[in-house]
This record gives C-alpha cells, structure tokens and sequence, in this order.
C-alpha cells in the first residue's frame, strides 16, 4: 500500500486496536484459558506414532531436538493452557514438538478443521496413503489438520489428497527423498481447468511470493510428509544443506497461449484433466536466454545439463520450464517439445567410451541405468549427456527471456501424476469460498 | 528544461515504470509504450512495433506536460498506523492477504503487545530511520522491523541479527534492488558466523538452510515480509521475476558451521576482517545455486576436478566476457565432508581457493557465441577485456570464472553428506558484512 494510498486510508487510523479471539477458549481453573487443537502426527498401522518411534530413535544418537518429541498425549485432540495468547502458545508448543517448519501456523482447532474437511466429500477416517518413512498413514482427516496449520483454503484439500496420493506410489521413491542427504524437496505442477479456479499461480513468480494457493498446498504437503510420515530434518531427513525449497515448491501450468500441447496431453491424460504431477527437486538452474537464437538457446540447455551429466549419466527425470516469450519465439520459428527436446539431448552428446570410462571402468554399480535407455555397446555411440528417462517441458512464468531447469531425485522411476478428484459440490464450494 | 527524455517500457512493464517514477519522488514522467515483447521477435517485427511507435516517442518528447507535479502529501513513517480489527485471527489473515500485506503465508496479527515484547529484544529506538526499502523506497524504522518480525513469528532476541541483515541489504552495493525487481530467479543468501549462532539456535548443521530451525524460517520469513510489504516487491508489477521460487518465501539463511572447519581455517567473518568472538551477518544477492553430489572422490584433487563442468555461471548470454564480470564475487558453500578432503591435504583455506579458482577455467571458446561475439563487437570491448582479467583474448585463453581467486568465497554450510553448494551472485552485487549489535 503506498504512501498515496495510506493517506486516503486515514479514516480508518482513528479506530483504536481491538481484537477478539473466537477460537473455541474457554476459561479453566484459576483464569487458565484452554484451546483445544487435533493432532497433525501420523499414526501407523500398529497404532504407534510415529513420533514416539522417531523419539526411540533420538535417543539412540543422542539428540535433543527437537525438545518435546514425542511428547503429546495420545488421542485425536488434545487442550493447549493459555494465558492470553492462544495463537502463540500452539505454534511454541508444535515447534517444540518437531510439528512445523519454523513458520507461523493456523492452530487446527476442531471447527477449523471440519471447515477444511469441506474441501472433500472423502470420510475424514479414509486412508489416502501410507508414507514412508515412517508408514504413518495419511487420512484424510490428518491431511486436513496439517492443511490448517499450512493456511490452506478448504477448496486446495482435493489437490494435495491427490499430491499424498502420488508421492506414496514407489515410483516416487519417498523413502529415497526425505532421508537422502541430497538437497531434493518435493515440487507440484498442476494442470487442468482447476488450477486456474484455485487461483494456482501459473504467471509471473509463479514458484514465488503473494499466492495463497502455491504457498500452501507445497507447505502442507511438506508438514505431512514431515508429521505423518516422520521426515524429520537430522532425524530422518539427512539433507546435509537443505535449502527453501523444503518450504513450498509448487507451479501451475500456463494454457495461455501455450503454443504447444499440454503437458496432460505429454503425460496421457485427457486435455482438460485435473492432474497433479509430483517430482523430487533437486535445485533449480535459472537459464537465462536473453539473445540467443533458438539454435544457441538448445545449446545452452544442453550445457547447464553437462553438469548434471558429470554426476550422473543418468537422470530419471528432468523439468525444463520455459517461460512465454522464449516458448512464443521458439514456436514461431517451428519447434515443437519433440524437437526441443531432441536438440538438446544431441547438442550435448558424447561416445560411449567415454561415458564408460568415467562412470563404469571404476567399478561403481551406483549408476543403475534401466533396460532399453542405453542399449547399445558401440563404444562409437553419440550417448545423450545425460541419458533422461522423462524430459518434461512446461510451459509456465511471466515475462522475460528466462528458462528453468529442474533435475529430479535420482531414485524415482518417474515424475509421479494423480487425477486430481473433486467433490460433488465442487462449484457450490468454489462459489462459497470467493465471498 | 534540458533535454526531453522519454522512457520507453514493454506494455508488461508499465506498470514497473511507473512504480519507480513515483518511488523516486516525480509525480510523474512521460512514456512511450510499446507493445510487450521487443526481445526475441526477429528484426522485420521489432522495426515495425518502432516505427508505429515513433509518433508517440516525438509527442511524449515534444508535448507532453505532467498533470500534476505534485506528489500527493507524504505520510510521517513513525510511529505506524494502528487500528481496528474485530474478527479471528483467521480474519486478520484474510485481511491482510487481500491488502497485499502479505507472501502467501500466515502471519501472527500484529498487535501492539507482540510490537513492544519485539521491541525489547533491541536497545535501540523505534522511530529510527534506517533506510528505503527498493523498489518502492518506502522508509524502513526499527518499529517497522519489528513489526514484520512480530508477523512471521521471530523472538525478541532475534532483532539484532535482524537489524543488521536489514542494514546490510540496504546499501546500495547489495543491490536489494535487483533481487527484488529482476526478471531473474534471484533470492538472497544470508550467512551468519560467531557466537550468535549457538545464542539464538541458529541452524548451523544437518539442513541448516531448510525448515529445520525457528530462527532461520522466521528471520528469513521477517527478511522477505519486509521486501514485499515495505519495499513493493510484488508480483505482476513490483517484483517481475518470470518464476520467483522458493527463496521468495524464505531466503538461503543458515550459519556457518564453524565447528566442522578444518584446522587452520578461518571462519568467514574472520575473512571478512572482523574478530573471531564477533558476531557477523553476511548478504549476497544470489541465482539458486548449483549443487555438487560428490559421494565418489577421494582426494580433494578428484573433489575439485568434479566442480569443473558445474561452477559455470551465467553460461549464457555475454556473462564471463564482458569486462564488468571480472570482479564477480562467488560462494562455495562447501560440505564438512568435502572440506574435510582438502584438510586431510594439509590444504590451507587460501590454498584451497586458488586451486578451485583455477580448476574451474574453461577456454573463452568454450563460453557461447552471444558471449564471445559482444567482445568481438567493439575495439574497446576486447582492451577493457584483456585489463580486467589480465588475458589475451584468444579462443585457447583459459578463462576463470572471476579475475582473482579472492573473488572465491568460502562458507562451510550444513551437514553430514557429501554436498556442496555454489552460488552465483546477481549483477551489480557484493557481499555486505554487518556486526550484530544489541
């Protein structure tokens, strides 16, 4: 709000502050006030939590953080005492727990979690998912208390249901992705009619600030992978650096003026599905195109994949995000995703001796390159650098000459895409939620 | 008057243009929109979008009269508004998301009380002045620092590293400015050293630059609040970066950690010329970095050789040629694990900077055309070229990413694991260092 803004404002200055809570307090003994909260943790199928498991395992190696792990008394919900602020006694109290990411969060109150259970038409006690690595189950009654607590919109719940249900196929490879010590988060791209009505952000910082939608649904689906399916940072999770992207990671695609198929069509589903594919991220690599020929740009793609191709020669998956004005001119001049992708994959080729002696001749087996992706033994063979199992292209952003690159995970098979359901009162809840 | 001066923006960036004309004071300025985009649209396309133009250009440099040079009365910046909100603290948040006072987050409400218990953690007064936050140059108090630290959740405790991160991104040098406007992908990078980090619980180890640490998320989170709410730097208008990312909600901001240094190696703050026992905040302006996975090597020789393709900034148009590039500043975030090779080689800190200095050099005909033909272009170009780096410019010429290894900064970041991270600043940008003062 700018200063001109403000003045016109003035009239509202007068009020004096006040403000009321109405979040289900209710006084106690001796003037101790109580809000009663559900629990975020994931429950396995033995009936243990897996924080008292994670707690086990804390103790085992000596670690003490976080502090209050494990302790919470077990059940549903649970009454948090207060003195006057109930809002910051939750999130002290859950941080301490190992229940959030350090952010502040919604405190998921019985009312405001039945609120966010409107979003969906599936009973709350109905299991979306088991989650490695812990095998906490996700219900759909927890994804709706850690939604809450992320500061989702009840109409998001049938998006990340979807997204819990992808990131538990094995293709995905879960397990692999919150323990690893690499810097891999979990990233969404959304497609379909639905993103648009959700008001997932697909334009100008479209992985970045201002947009509920993007900010939630990554930042709910990491507090569940974190609260149920117990990827702890230092526990479990072993990422040695980290990085923001552990926050929330999450991109719709454009359809304006998308010059090429969409990316339902790329991955089999009917073009106006509502679709959630999910990948691990492995970083981001910004390409800046600014005057370059569609020729030099395939060439500069090829050469931030070099990189990637002196770890490994082998990559399952690869996102190449190009945004409008780069996609317009490369259409324009005839290209398509089939021979984008062709391009690059050449460009950066080399013989397959020389991939065999850097990454084969020293023994190492670490480099697992399925059946039928490198089924030649010429050693004269122009080999791709790297090998990619699925080069996805999306077309996505706002203005300006400017490319992304995103490695994924290593040990899935495949970025992983779910049908995203929508309720029976899909439009009535659309309606409702805009007022 | 002087000399008629037209600015001409992409009908995508008006809107940026006119931001800027009012954040520095003008009421207004005349403009000469042109249709959105000019790059990339072949020459035939670019002359006739120039050539219908042109009769604005002439009117704007010939005719145009502001309708106003007033700008509307300024508001005083202390003390901050206060008013009335009746509702939930779900209702504040909705309100402050629909006023853009807002990332996409919830925010605690912040409510006079949560200012003064913030305002304990500094000694210094609120109605301080300590800058104008770009781009829309808004004047940033201590009480405004607080407030925003109040809404992402920080503890008393926190201000005085907060405060001085805020001071080091306000210089000038720091370029706020272009990481919160670019078209880029740019976040910042926020290094904390001393005694401070083990005070506050600073993430300093396993996932320290991640959701790990309460300090970390919500300084960072307080960081970025301030850019968007203070600053304007939102999308579609303030900040017109084409993806954003995952910086934009919270930046790279960890400690180092200075407990897994090798032997005889400084901690970074002690590079930068300040006491061991001080506590530092350092800011860089950043692209995401790249990562190196590097569980194989075994030597810090075979370490270095794998950074050689990877430590390949701005590959792309210009970059590395052009003569300003020469005295570029970049971070290796290296891994304890991989640190620990070069200590194992008895390899001192400046030691091992110079060798990856020199491991990372590509031959200039290796970098793309865009780059090598801008040289080519002017006379003057390929001199400039040759003093700033100190090179021939030749095709075999092998050329360093920056013109001295000093250039190289050296972090040790996170964990356990065999990672390492290297980081590429934005143009214009130089790592600002503050103390943490009470």
């Amino acid at each position: 709000m700018n200063n001109v803004n403000r003045v016109g404002f003035a009239f509202l200055t007068t009020f004096i502050f006040l403000f009321l809570l109405h979040l289900g307090c209710f006084a106690g003994e001796g003037g101790q006030q109580t809000i009663e909260v559900c629990n975020p943790s994931g429950v396995r199928s033995d009936g243990v939590f897996v924080d008292r498991l994670l707690k086990k395992s804390m103790t085992e190696s000596r670690k003490d953080k976080p502090p209050l792990a494990g302790n919470f008394p077990e059940g549903k919900t649970e009454k948090i005492q207060f003195q006057e602020d109930a809002f910051g006694a939750v999130n002290e109290l859950f941080y301490q727990r190992g229940w959030t990411d350090g952010l502040p969060i919604g405190p998921p109150t019985p009312e405001r979690v039945k609120k966010m259970l409107q979003g969906t038409d599936l009973d709350a006690e109905f299991v979306v998912a088991t989650l490695e690595p812990m095998n906490g189950r996700a219900t759909v009654g927890k994804i709706a208390v850690n939604a809450v607590m992320a500061g989702c919109r009840p109409e998001y719940m049938p998006v990340i249901i979807a997204a819990v249900e992808a990131i538990a196929e094995p293709a995905f490879d879960l397990r692999g992705l919150s323990t690893t010590t690499s810097p891999d988060a979990p990233m969404l791209i959304i497609t379909g009619p639905a993103a648009n009505k959700l008001h997932i952000n697909h334009d100008s910082n479209a992985l970045g600030r201002g947009w509920q939608a993007n900010a939630s649904i990554g930042r709910a689906l990491n507090l569940i992978m974190n609260n149920v399916g117990g990827s702890w940072p230092g526990i479990t999770d072993m990422s040695t650096l980290g990085s923001p992207a552990e926050f929330s990671m999450v991109i719709a695609e454009n359809q304006d003026g998308n010059p090429w198929p969409g990316l339902n069509i790329d991955l089999g589903f009917p073009k106006r599905a509502n679709v959630v594919t999910a990948l691990g991220a492995e970083g981001m690599r910004g390409i800046i195109g600014i005057g370059h020929t569609p020729d030099q740009y395939m060439k500069l793609v090829s050469e931030h994949l070099a990189g990637l191709a002196a770890q490994r020669p082998y990559w399952p998956v690869v996102v190449l995000i190009i945004a409008r004005d780069t996609a317009a001119e490369l259409a324009r001049a005839g290209w398509t995703k089939e021979t984008i992708r062709e391009a690059i994959l050449k460009n950066g080729s080399k013989p397959l001796a020389e991939l065999e002696s850097r990454f084969f001749k020293k023994g190492q087996s670490s480099f697992k390159i399925p059946e039928g992706i490198l089924d030649t033994k010429d050693p004269k063979a122009m080999i791709a650098q790297p090998l990619i199992g699925q080069f996805i292209i999306l077309h996505a952003g706002g203005s300006g000459e400017k490319s992304m690159l995103i490695p994924g995970w290593f040990g899935a098979e495949k970025a992983v895409s779910k049908e995203i359901r929508l309720p029976a009162n899909w439009e009535e809840l659309l309606e409702k939620e805009t007022k | 008057m002087g000399i008629p001066t037209v600015t001409i923006p992409t009908s995508e960036f008006v809107g940026l243009a006119r931001d800027t004309v009012r954040s520095e004071g003008a009421a207004e300025a005349p403009f000469a929109v042109i249709p959105h985009p000019v790059a990339g649209i072949g020459d035939a396309d670019l002359r006739a979008k120039v050539d219908s133009l042109f009769p604005q250009i002439l009117s704007a440099a010939t005719a145009w009269k502001p309708a106003s040079t007033e700008l509307a009365p300024q508001k005083q910046p202390y003390p901050a508004d206060v008013f009335k909100v009746t509702g939930t603290v779900a209702d504040v948040n909705k309100m402050f998301m629909s006023r853009k006072w807002s990332i996409g987050l919830p925010i605690y409400p912040p409510t006079p009380e949560r200012l003064a218990e913030m305002l304990k953690g500094t000694s210094r007064n609120p109605d301080e002045i300590l800058g104008q936050v770009p781009p829309r140059m808004a004047t940033l108090t201590v009480e405004l620092v607080a407030v925003h630290a109040a809404m992402a959740g920080c503890k008393p405790e926190y201000m005085p590293v907060l405060l001085a991160i805020v001071e080091a991104l306000l210089e000038p040098k720091a370029n706020w400015l272009g990481v919160n406007t670019s078209t880029g992908t740019l976040g910042l990078m926020i290094v904390i050293n001393g005694p401070v980090v083990k005070e506050l619980g600073i993430g300093s180890g396993q996932g320290a630059a991640g959701k790990a640490n309460h300090p970390n998320s919500s300084m960072g989170y307080a960081v970025n609040l301030v850019a968007a709410i203070v600053g304007g730097s939102r999308p579609p208008d303030g900040d017109k970066s084409t993806f954003g990312g995952p910086q934009d909600f919270v930046p790279w901001i960890f400690g180092e950690n200075e407990d897994r240094l090798p032997k005889g190696w400084p901690p970074y703050h002690v590079d930068r010329g300040f006491k061991r026992t001080d506590s530092v905040v350092s800011v860089l302006g950043i692209y995401p970095p790249v990562d190196l996975t590097d569980h194989w090597s075994r030597t810090v020789q075979e370490n270095l050789s794998a950074w050689a393709s990877l430590a390949t900034p701005r590959i792309n148009a210009g970059g590395v040629c052009r003569p300003p590039m020469a005295l570029t500043p970049y971070f290796v975030v290296l891994g304890p694990e991989h640190a620990q090779m070069a200590a194992r080689a008895g390899w001192g800190k400046d030691q091992f900077r110079k060798a990856f200095w020199e491991e990372v050099r590509q031959p200039i005909s290796w970098y793309p055309k865009p780059c090598i033909d801008y040289i080519k272009e002017v006379p003057e170009y390929k001199l400039a070229f040759e003093k700033a780096y100190g090179l021939p410019f030749s095709g075999e010429t092998l050329l360093p990413v920056t013109a001295k290894p000093e250039l190289i900064h050296i972090v040790i970041g996170g964990g356990s694991g065999r990672h390492s991270h290297f980081f590429t600043p934005f143009y214009e940008t130089v790592p600002v260092s503050k103390l943490v003062k009470e």
